[in-house]
């Protein structure tokens, strides 16, 4: 496996409200890295700073401190549109909710951040088939958003997220709004593209199954990073287990550390 | 305790309200403006000598009437999704059904009735206030009119509270039969794909045909006289409709499938607008109704403005004549900007005036000739001014008020001979005649009363007498035309406003997910604007089309041409609307354009 650092994030705080008003820390002091290729999971309960640290990690926010750097770049040196090329070439996204554009139908959908970045028409249609292709959706691209099924959409969105070749996937509750065989689906598939293309991908969930499927798990607590675990090989269904003993301990200490 | 809710919901949510309650505040000043004309007998009678001004006055009230209820059925509407989470809420927590409908009406009148208030009371203001600029900038004395009217007061406030009762009782209606869940939910519907059928092709003609029927019963008017109005009004208003329902759709479909829309947020914003003109039909045919009838007005009441100066001076070369030159009338006239100023002895034996030959060879007489609207003044030699039928006339008319019927031109020694008592005609030719109005007025006051006392205005000679009685009968028309252009362009520019800014909440997410897409905030910006642009566009270029039609209705009232000089109100009025579309613009990426930076 490729051992480069895809990710380094370091050192970084976030504190909402201005320094005469009340002050509130969603992030103390987080630091951590994701490789090439690794699919990294990132748990807590809601609070916990999940969606902060999401919204840094994918330039949508500023940390009060600290960098980050995604492949060679720190981010807090880009300008406006810098980052928003950045967004649209290095980093792709999936949401709990799909987010898609419901006025353009769904092979337009997964080509906008080629189209955004003015890709040549019949090259955006090429390269729109070979990810639908890949992800089984072909016979989806003519539809519409409002026409297809929830686990659909997201597959959609998940081809979105892929068609620019990023080096990075961010998925927030990708499976949040599936249910379960759309949810396993959509993850076979998000393994699949990790494996295949060596994709990083960062998923923030609550749900232990969706997190089974990831190489490294980062469990995240009034913001800042507790524990780790790594699946080191385990079979899928063992890791399950170690992720469910893990939360349970996690949830008992956070009783006693509220006692003190 | 109920009412009191109520009161407390919209004032706790004061700043969501406001965007569609300014939108009912106008609308409601607006129609009061209307009414405070239109209920005005003494005002229209006054100062329009057309029997059809009442006619179209009716008309006017009617299609106002009509446009105010869709407005604010719309507005209503929105506040209602406004609305619906709190309803939902309420009911969830164990609200009755029946309390929570008193409340959802309490509610509605109550916006009802005090934007009716307000809007009234800005009525009253904005009447008087452009009323009076009107009548400055027009320099038109319109009588008997009234900023605030009683029965329009009335008429207004009746309409108002009719139409909020009847759509507090629709509100209620909505929201009772709507399950708890989707109040709660709020879910903005699916927009489905259009689906292009055989029947929209046949709309899209339909469209343009019923165009063409009321374009062509517009031309006909001299065949079909009032009926063309009417027939007129349906064919456009559904031909509008249909075109925005099936033609413009076609091609938006057809320009995706170009390779125009591969380029950067084209084809976004392509779907945006697919789905703005779908959503918006009803709107934009409103709003091009509007804009013609906005355009329409101030262009008829320019081309009345015009024809004032071309119908005064049109047959005669001089503003005024001097009979008596009193010392008022001298004094009066070096405060006069004269171009010219010539005077003629005369000898009147019976029914004959006779003119000096050598006066008019050393000041030739003048006459003014008008073809197709344009002046020419040109000189008449001496010896022509008595044989030449125009010339003749002229000078004849500058004298109406002696009873002559023969004109004389004999030679300085034949004129010395004659035994009559001389007088003089003192004929003024001004800069301008707009300008120089008032001191004219008081000279022929002057003279007038050196006649005897049945004598009138119209018997002095010159055109000022003309240009008088013209303003009087046109500058009511001119004035109603200004004054109604305007109402209706800010009628229309609010609705169109109030529509896109309302939408601006649902827009939000969809930019938000553009910019984490990548999509750099001038390419949003960008496609923001042609978005509005095109929704601003269209109306008003289906808007002007429709004026350059309606216009031939005024052939025969107007007399020939009233397509010329269209460009002095066609450029106000695109300003005006161009200034609407900036501050829409402005608002509206106010309100959607994410801004995040890195730099701080």
């Amino acid at each position: 496996m490729n051992e480069t650092t895809v990710i380094d994030v370091q050192n970084v705080t976030k504190v909402y409200g201005k320094q005469n008003e009340k002050q509130y820390t969603a992030l103390k002091n987080v630091n951590f890295k994701v490789k090439k290729g690794e699919f990294v999971g990132i748990m807590g309960a809601s609070g916990s700073g999940k969606t902060t640290l999401l919204n840094i990690l994918a330039t949508m926010d500023k940390p009060t401190e600290g960098k980050v750097v995604i492949g060679d770049q720190d981010i807090s040196e880009l300008t406006q549109n810098q980052l928003s090329d950045f967004r649209a070439k290095q980093i792709g996204f999936i949401f709990q909710d799909f987010n898609l554009l419901e006025s353009l139908n769904n092979a337009e959908n997964i080509g906008l951040p080629l189209t955004l970045q003015g890709v040549k028409k019949r090259q955006i249609n090429e390269l729109v088939h070979q990810i639908a292709g890949q992800l089984g959706i072909n016979a989806l691209l003519d539809k519409y958003p409002v026409e297809i099924s929830g686990g659909q959409k997201q597959r959609v969105a998940a081809a979105r997220g892929l068609i620019s070749r990023p080096q990075i996937m961010f998925a927030d509750e990708p499976t949040g709004a599936l249910d379960s065989k759309s949810a396993r689906e959509l993850l076979e598939t998000l393994k699949q593209v990790n494996e295949e293309e060596q994709v990083s991908v960062l998923m923030v969930t609550h749900d232990p199954f969706s997190a089974s499927y990831c190489e490294r798990i980062l469990f995240i607590k009034d913001g800042q990073i507790g524990e780790q675990l790594e699946a080191n090989g385990q079979k899928r269904a063992d890791f399950y287990q170690t992720i469910l003993n893990k939360l349970g301990t996690f949830e008992d200490q956070e009783g006693r550390t509220d006692v003190i | 305790m109920l009412f009191k809710l109520a009161f407390i919901n919209v004032k706790n949510r004061w700043r969501d309200y406001l965007v569609s309650f300014s939108g009912l505040i106008i609308s409601a000043a607006i129609f009061y403006m209307f009414e405070a004309i239109a209920t005005n007998q003494a005002l229209i009678k006054g100062n329009i000598s057309f029997g059809v001004a009442s006619i179209v006055f009716q008309f006017g009230s009617v299609l106002l009437g009509i446009i105010t209820l869709v407005y604010i059925v719309y507005a209503n509407s929105f506040l209602m999704t406004m609305r619906e989470h709190d309803y939902g809420l309420f009911i969830m927590l164990g609200g009755k059904k029946s309390r929570l409908g008193f409340l959802i009406f309490l509610e509605t009148l109550l916006i009802g009735i005090v934007s009716t208030i307000i809007g009234g009371l800005i009525g009253i203001g904005l009447t008087k206030a452009l009323g009076n600029l009107l009548m400055q900038l027009l320099g038109v004395q319109i009588t008997h009119f009234n900023s605030f009217s009683p029965s329009a007061v009335f008429v207004t406030l009746i309409f108002f509270v009719a139409i909020f009762f009847v759509a507090s009782l629709i509100n209620q209606h909505k929201l009772l039969h709507k399950p708890v869940l989707r109040l709660l939910r709020n879910d903005t519907e699916a927009d489905k794909p259009m689906k292009i059928t055989a029947w929209r092709y046949v709309e899209g003609f339909l469209g343009l045909l019923l165009l063409g029927i009321g374009y062509w019963a517009m031309a006909a008017v001299n065949t079909l006289v009032l009926m063309s109005i009417p027939i007129a009004l349906v064919t456009i208003v559904l031909g509008t409709y249909f075109l925005y329902n099936a033609f413009f759709q076609l091609l938006i479909a057809a320009l995706r499938k170009s390779h125009l829309a591969a380029k950067g947020l084209n084809n976004f914003t392509l779907g945006q607008l697919n789905f703005r003109i779908r959503d918006y039909t009803k709107m934009l045919t409103i709003v091009s109704i509007l804009f013609a009838l906005a355009l329409g007005a101030i262009t008829v009441g320019m081309g009345y403005h015009r024809l004032i100066p071309t119908i005064a001076r049109g047959n005669t070369a001089y503003d005024l004549v001097v009979y008596k030159k009193t010392a008022q009338t001298k004094e009066l006239m070096t405060k006069l900007d004269l171009k010219q100023q010539t005077t003629y002895q005369r000898k009147i034996i019976g029914k004959t005036a006779y003119f000096d030959q050598s006066e008019f060879q050393a000041q030739p007489f003048q006459i003014a000739d008008s073809k197709n609207e344009k002046v020419t003044i040109r000189q008449i030699s001496a010896n022509q001014v008595t044989k030449q039928s125009k010339a003749r006339e002229q000078l004849f008319s500058l004298q109406a008020n002696y009873a002559i019927d023969k004109l004389k031109m004999v030679s300085h020694q034949d004129f010395q001979q004659l035994t009559a008592k001389a007088s003089s005609l003192t004929l003024l030719q001004t800069t301008s005649l707009a300008k120089s109005a008032p001191v004219l007025g008081k000279i022929a006051n002057d003279q007038l009363k050196q006649m005897n006392q049945t004598a009138e205005l119209q018997e002095l000679g010159g055109a000022y007498p003309v240009y008088q009685m013209a303003n009087l009968m046109f500058g009511g028309l001119e004035f109603m035309g200004f004054f109604l252009g305007i109402a209706f362009l800010t009628m229309l520019a609010s609705c169109l406003m109030f529509k896109i800014l309302s939408g601006a909440q649902a827009d939000q997410r969809r930019y938000w997910m553009l910019n984490r897409l990548g999509a750099r905030r001038s390419l949003i910006r960008s496609s923001i604007r042609r978005e509005l642009g095109v929704l601003f566009l269209l109306p008003g270029i289906l808007g002007i089309v429709h004026v350059l039609f309606g216009l031939k209705l005024f052939v025969p009232l107007m007399g020939g041409n009233p397509y010329a000089g269209l460009q002095t109100p066609f450029i106000i009025f695109l300003l005006l609307y161009l200034g609407y579309y900036l501050v829409t613009l402005f608002i509206y990426n106010k309100l959607v354009v994410p801004a995040v930076s890195m730099q701080s």
